[in-house]
């Protein structure tokens, strides 16, 4: 580790060691467990294809104040719907685009700016355990500098109709990091839709760095989508953790289609007997876009299920990368594990790395892991082709079809039909 | 209407025809046999102008055109049709939507208007009965999972819904059983009229009891070795190839 290339870290945490900051032990924690590791390398494994130098060498501005939101024409996206939702701006919180407590009182979303009481300490503890998990320089970044995000507590029971979004605009300033933190807790029993929107007015170079932490309770639902639209020219590095109670289940769907760079990292936790997980995910790198997806399924407990469904459409000499960890451990029996990657690469230039990881130390599971595809795409075009459909409308028949296996999943009507049109408006074919 | 001559193409360097020539004028049927791996498939996708064969030598006419120097959706426009030995299965394609696509393409080439849905439904409703197919699979994804036979009459469908001037029909009999064998042939005879011409390549005698052809050829190791008329096909299915093997290697 260079010295150099954690400096900026340090300097920056010390601006938030005010001893009225409740978190202070964690983030003191998460920096020095940061400080040891310092930024991956090309010499890390899980990083080798990922090159973050930028972001560890990054001149990145000290200016605390944010952009005037006055100066916003700020537009709520349709698709948000009538539900729960939390705005922030160039980092800051803005409540008078927010919606934070429905009218019963099942579902309430706090700031971290205005956290109290109760909520502080399940929030400590929980961040406590999540920073034992190992390997995630970027967790531990994220706890030490976190500035602003998020809880949403749904309680016991509630069916909700409308989606929670989350909106996380950057408007204006250059060389800006960001490193929110959201934390969703659910219930026993509930059902709910939460959508994250990462998204940029302009093209400027920043960086933002979020956690979103995820509790589903027993028998609970949640249906998760994140929408990665950030500035063509942004890095873009999260982590996502969920843990799941027993029959519960975890539906996730995730868009890229911004960020010169994008990493996931995704650890989904199968605690209960019964829980499953459904990940779906979509990403459609162009020009030089680097999108990398690791995800870790660990699967603790018998009859768990899961299923990856991660799909790429790459253009230019765009790189994608897919790494997906399945561990099922010796008590997890009758469990089900099934794990697809599949790129569509439409230039030579393109490059798309897929390492399937299996750890299983049970002896009654099923375990899949599928790979690219390349002459399917070619035989259906060729075939919509020899019936007189030219090659711009073949291939944009293709494509379509090809993103909408996932697309076509989102249970939520005016997100799936967004959602579409991006893949389209992405692939240069808005009608 | 098709003039092939001195024909040769091959795949990743290795010469698959080797020197076809065949001339089909409108209203003709032939019939185009032939062991395993002669190059039947090959020609048949070579006119359709699959982008994977290389042309190395040789002319194709069509309709007055240069055939060989058109894009695949060209040809298929100009009304050249081929029904794949192998049909591909598309998934997330609505076949229904599909068929529209390509009639519209094609009538925007020929500088038709658009049809309407309505008329659409009504027309393809018609196809469907001629190839005895469910309304219920235009709103499936194209042929994916298809049984073999419901994606031969799927080939037939598309055929009678764009009405090619030229189908070239390869073994689009295998794997049929004798009622769809006979579906299928009624479909062919209901297209054939004196401006159409069919070439259609088989490995069975009887599916020319059902689509009497006026030429039958034999292709052999990328030529065409023998040809003949319809009792040609007859003393094949009684003799099988060896006469034909061993002339060739002599
Ligand atoms: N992509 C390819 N690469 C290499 N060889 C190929 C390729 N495609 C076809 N061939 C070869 O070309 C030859 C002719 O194949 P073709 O499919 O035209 O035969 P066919 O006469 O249609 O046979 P069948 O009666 O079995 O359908 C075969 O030897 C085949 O293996
Ligand atoms: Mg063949």
């Amino acid at each position: 580790m260079e010295p150099s290339q954690t400096s900026w870290v340090e300097e920056r945490s010390l601006l938030r060691r005010d001893p009225a900051n409740p978190f202070l032990d964690v983030q003191k924690r998460a920096l020095e467990q940061f400080q040891r590791s310092g930024f991956p390398g090309a010499r890390d494994e899980r990083w080798r294809f990922t090159d973050v130098s930028g972001i560890a060498n990054g001149n990145w501005s000290t200016a605390t104040e944010r952009a005037a939101t006055s100066a916003l024409d700020l537009q709520l996206p349709s698709w948000r719907g009538e539900g729960l939702c939390i705005v922030f701006v160039d980092g800051l919180f803005q409540p008078q685009w927010s919606r934070l407590h429905s009218e019963d009182g099942a579902v309430e979303l706090t700031p971290f700016s205005q956290l109290q009481g109760d909520l502080i300490d399940v929030i400590s503890r929980r961040m406590k355990e999540t920073g034992q998990i190992e390997d995630q320089p970027f967790l531990n970044l994220n706890t030490a500098l976190m500035d602003e995000g998020v809880v949403i507590r749904i309680a016991d029971g509630v069916q909700l109709a409308a989606p929670v979004t989350m909106l996380y605009y950057h408007t204006a300033g250059l060389d800006k990091t960001y490193h929110p933190r959201n934390v969703i807790i659910m219930g026993a029993e509930a059902q709910a839709a939460v959508i994250e929107y990462y998204h940029a007015a302009s093209g400027e170079h920043y960086f933002r760095n979020p956690v979103t932490d995820i509790h589903v309770g027993d028998e609970s639902r949640l249906r998760h989508y994140v929408l990665q639209r950030e500035s063509d020219s942004a890095q873009h590095v999260s982590f996502t953790r969920s843990t799941q109670g027993r029959n519960s289940l975890y539906t996730r769907f995730a868009i890229d289609s911004g960020a010169a760079l994008a990493r996931h990292d995704l650890v989904v936790e199968l605690q209960g007997e019964g829980g499953e997980a459904v990940l779906d995910g979509l990403y459609m790198p162009q020009g030089r876009q680097h999108v990398d997806h690791h995800t870790t399924v660990r699967h603790l407990q018998p009859r768990t299920f899961s299923r990856q469904l991660y799909k790429g459409v790459l253009n230019d000499a765009a790189h994608a990368v897919f790494n997906g960890r399945i561990h099922v451990a010796r008590e997890a029996q009758k469990t089900d594990a099934i794990q697809y990657n599949r790129n569509l690469l439409l230039s030579d230039d393109a490059v798309a790395d897929t390492q399937p990881q299996l750890e299983i130390f049970a002896d009654d599971v099923r375990c899949t892991h599928g790979g690219t595809i390349g002459q399917l795409y070619e035989d259906g075009l060729f075939y919509l082709r020899a019936r007189g459909i030219g090659e711009e409308t073949a291939r944009h028949i293709m494509v379509h079809a090809f993103a909408g296996e996932v697309t076509d999943r989102i249970q939520d009507a005016a997100l799936r039909d967004q959602v579409n049109r991006w893949v389209l408006e992405r692939l240069g074919w808005e009608e | 209407m098709l003039t092939i001559k001195n024909l040769q193409a091959g795949i990743e360097g290795k010469t698959i025809l080797k020197g076809i020539d065949l001339n089909v004028k409108p209203g003709e049927v032939h019939a185009i046999m032939g062991p395993n791996g002669s190059g039947k498939s090959t020609l048949a996708q070579v006119l359709a102008g699959r982008p994977e064969y290389e042309i190395l030598a040789g002319a194709v006419d069509f309709l007055g055109k240069d055939l060989l120097e058109m894009a695949p959706e060209e040809r298929a426009r100009e009304g050249l049709f081929l029904a794949f030995q192998y049909p591909v299965e598309i998934p997330g394609v609505n076949t229904s939507y599909f068929l529209r696509t390509a009639l519209n393409e094609i009538r925007a080439y020929r500088g038709d208007t658009k049809m309407s849905p309505g008329d659409f439904l009504k027309m393809i409703r018609e196809k469907l009965k001629l190839v005895e197919m469910d309304a219920a699979f235009l709103n499936r994804s194209v042929n994916e999972g298809f049984s073999g036979g419901e994606k031969k009459r799927n080939e037939v469908l598309q055929m009678a819904v764009l009405q090619p001037r030229l189908a070239i029909l390869d073994e689009t009999d295998s794997g049929l059983d004798i009622d769809a064998l006979k579906v299928v042939a009624d479909g062919v005879n209901k297209l054939r009229s004196k401006d159409n011409a069919f070439i259609v390549v088989t490995h069975y005698q009887r599916l020319l009891n059902y689509i009497v052809p006026d030429f039958v050829h034999v292709l052999y190791d990328g030529r065409i070795v023998q040809s003949g008329d319809k009792s040609l096909a007859l003393q094949l299915e009684a003799n099988g190839y060896d006469a034909i093997k061993t002339a060739a290697m002599a």
